[in-house]
């Protein structure tokens, strides 16, 4: 065990810091208005390309897919250095994340040369498309149809919460191929072509007033048969492995969930002053609690990437770091909220300035992201400790059998322009 | 960065464990609750070369991962008092003759908190003062206090007999030799004094912090395991309990608080053996989220048993009387919070 930096390691991290300094003014900043507007999409990509150019994006990728083979480590080093200049996270976050992960493991050789390079470089943003109004925490529930053509598939149906799907260019969607038999067997993923004739997206609006994440519809979309990814009725192994992913990137990896626990500290004691000796004594001992767990949210998330970088793949247990990094985001951010007194009863200060605000609003959502808490728990009862699984009627059920699913949302739900946000 | 356990370190565990499944049955427990005295485990653990790990130049780490070894099956092993705290406050004396002898388990020694008094008696010294709860002290022959004014602050050792009253009372974990003593006017020799002194002191008293996390992880350890395992045993309305999500997710919540304490009774050891600046921040965090951990999951552990859970004869209520002093011990959970608090604000001030 040393948890300091080995001699490789500092070496790397003085590479990247240098690297970052020298393009510091080209690089896109927190101060920026966000991705999700069109102008500035382009300014995201750039960055993603500056970073890709100096090394620093997919590095933990394999050399032969356009990455570094760094170990889990460096990317973490890269993570810490990227923050520390306040550069937000990439455009391509979910590509690198969770696609590109996913087509290493299951895609073709012609897939993976098609796709992974202009992933990696920005020049192509990914969406992870699974979710639908029916089928969410119950992800094999899906109806998305894909049925099969002379010449590919042909797809029909609706996906739901799809993050940066309106600036996206790829993604990966998961879908229905066979409703005789049970669930998770009659599922299939595909590639798909975001710019496809007969995909529709509809940003939806978020409690933040924000567009984020959408609505994708499919109206007999056409998929090239060479799109298929995995095999026909084996989606959901693929679909286990873009979770798997997923987990490490949110909360799993030593990343803190929500506001920045160094801004945290700063505005803590800058407003602790400002209260009876007695509040600040009640505040101390919330501030020692939240900053313990974050310590051990974070730590653990580094024992995690210690058996990453030994070439260990993320099992259920990763599912813990976002459990346990929930409640403490939510937490601290409220506190931080608290601290603010008077101007905590509105969005901004007089100024129009308002960030623990803003991520007090955003930090619901981040808690269902990537599995709302309770599947997560189930994930790591039964998976980690043994304990037996809830009987589930359908699970040997064929779909076609099973009862009806939810009906989608009402056509009047809220849709609002792209260039809502920020 | 490797935040990993080394393979020697993993053996060491490993070795721990087997000999505490040999040596000790966690249920003998309930006889010192009912009135047998308590076994001594120091000449086995001694011959083990457990109680000499600091003194034979072992990390903090090695120990508390022997530490939590002893917690799994709430030994009475003296590790945090002794092997751990007053092995460090005589490694800095030149009293070696008393350091082998406590490596060895041949003298018992207890490391008493509290405020003492100290007045010159010719080469002695006598000290006065009373320390409320002490670990490993109804055993010890030979005490070790801080005395005399912050500014300048002695080491003294203080044998057991004239001056030195034990306090009868009743405990509530007898796991630990917790007593009270009173000490009026009693003769002790000066082992080292000076500003050094002080920085030795608290330095011995969060590695002790860091070695009581450690236990109460291995507490958390076996008490997540009988529950788990009743969970999957025990059978309600024609299925397990434990495939109820509100069993589970309990079940799940113990968990997740054992494996982010494993993760700061790591951090903290490792902090002590090699970033000693950062000790005191890491020690309290490790020691804040011990006491909480370790209390949530012992409750759990009575409640998904039931009615069974609640009986003396189960071994549950020794894992919660556990938890029910620990976070007592060695500066309460307000105290580390306070200091993890002020450390962290620190940080980022001026």
């Amino acid at each position: 065990m040393d948890i300091d930096d080995s001699p490789q390691d500092a070496a790397f991290r003085s590479e990247v810091r240098g690297f970052l300094q020298l393009h510091l003014a080209e690089l896109v900043h927190h101060t920026h208005a966000d991705p999700r507007n069109p102008e500035e999409v382009e300014l995201y990509k750039k960055t993603q390309r500056l970073l890709y150019d100096g090394g620093l994006v997919g590095a933990t990728w394999p050399s032969e897919y356009g990455g570094r083979d760094a170990s889990s480590m460096h990317q973490v080093i890269i993570n810490q250095e990227l923050a520390a200049i306040g550069v937000p996270p990439l455009v391509g976050q979910i590509g690198l994340g969770m696609c590109g992960p996913t087509i290493i493991s299951h895609g073709t050789e012609a897939q993976k040369s098609a796709y992974l390079a202009k992933l990696l470089d920005g020049t192509h943003v990914w969406s992870q498309l699974f979710s639908e109004p029916g089928a969410g925490s119950d992800l094999a529930g899906i109806s998305t149809r894909a049925t099969q053509t002379e010449s590919g598939w042909l797809l029909n149906g609706q996906k739901v919460w799809t993050s940066g799907a309106h600036y996206s260019d790829w993604g990966i969607v998961l879908t229905r191929t066979d409703t005789t038999v049970a669930k998770h067997r009659g599922l299939t993923m595909f590639i798909l072509d975001l710019r496809s004739p007969g995909v529709t997206v509809r940003p939806l609006r978020q409690m933040t007033g924000e567009s984020a994440f959408n609505e994708v519809f499919f109206e007999d979309v056409q998929i090239p048969a060479e799109n298929l990814l995995g095999a026909v009725n084996g989606g959901w192994g693929v679909a286990l492995t873009t979770l798997l992913n997923e987990r490490m990137a949110i909360g799993g990896g030593g990343n803190d969930l929500g506001g920045s626990i160094e801004q945290f500290l700063a505005l803590a004691d800058e407003k602790l002053p400002g209260f009876s000796t007695d509040e600040q004594a009640v505040m101390r001992q919330d501030i020692g609690r939240l900053y313990t767990l974050l310590l051990a949210c974070r730590w653990t998330g580094y024992r995690r990437l210690t058996a990453l970088s030994r070439g260990e793949t993320p099992g259920p247990e990763a599912s813990a770091g976002k459990v346990a990094a929930t409640p403490v985001g939510r937490e601290i951010t409220q506190l931080a909220v608290t601290l603010l007194g008077d101007d905590a009863a509105f969005n901004s200060d007089a100024n129009g300035s308002g960030p623990w605000q803003y991520v007090q609003s955003i930090l619901p959502g981040l808690a269902l992201a990537g599995g709302a808490t309770e599947i997560l728990k189930n994930v790591i009862g039964e998976r980690v400790l043994g304990l037996s699984q809830e009987p589930r009627v359908d699970k040997a059920v064929p779909t076609a059998s099973a009862a009806p699913l939810a009906p989608p949302l009402p056509a009047s739900a809220p849709s609002v322009l792209l260039t809502t946000g920020s | 960065m490797d935040f990993d356990l080394t393979d020697d370190q993993r053996a060491l565990q490993l070795a721990a464990r087997t000999w505490f499944a040999h040596n000790w049955d966690v249920g003998r427990l309930r006889q010192v609750l009912d009135g047998d005295p308590l076994p001594d485990l120091r000449k086995p653990l001694g011959e083990m070369g457990f109680l000499g790990v600091l003194a034979d130049g072992g990390s903090v780490l090695d120990l508390a991962l022997i530490a939590q070894e002893a917690g799994r099956v709430l030994a009475p092993a003296p590790l945090i008092g002794t092997a751990g705290r007053a092995a460090l406050l005589l490694a800095g004396s030149e009293n070696t003759a008393l350091r082998a002898r406590l490596t060895s388990g041949e003298v018992a020694v207890a490391v008493l908190d509290g405020h003492f008094s100290l007045v010159p008696d010719g080469a002695l010294v006598l000290v006065s003062g009373t320390s409320e709860v002490c670990l490993d002290l109804t055993a010890a022959q030979q005490l070790l206090v801080l005395t005399g004014p912050a500014e300048a602050p002695s080491l003294v050792l203080v044998s057991r007999g004239a001056g030195v009253v034990d306090v009868t009372r009743t405990p509530l974990d007898v796991s630990r030799d917790l007593g009270t003593v009173v000490l009026t006017d009693a003769p002790g020799t000066v082992l080292l004094a000076g500003s050094s002194v002080s920085q030795l002191w608290d330095h011995a008293r969060l590695v002790a912090s860091v070695l009581l996390a450690a236990e109460d992880l291995g507490t958390i350890e076996r008490a997540l395991e009988l529950t788990v395992a009743y969970a999957n045993e025990r059978q309600t309305f024609g299925r397990s309990i434990g495939s109820y999500q509100a069993v589970k997710h309990a079940c799940v919540d113990s968990y997740v608080n054992q494996e982010l304490l494993r993760s700061l009774v790591w951090l903290s050891a490792w902090t002590a053996d090699a970033d000693p600046g950062n000790l005191p921040l890491h020690a309290s965090a490790a020691r804040a989220l011990a006491s909480t951990a370790v209390e949530t999951v012992t409750e759990s552990l009575i409640q998904i048993h039931g009615g069974i859970g609640f009986t003396w004869e189960h071994d549950a209520h020794l894992y919660w009387r556990r938890a029910k002093v620990d976070r007592m011990l060695l500066g309460g959970v307000a105290e580390h919070r306070d200091r993890v608090a002020r450390l962290a604000l620190a940080s980022v001030a001026g």
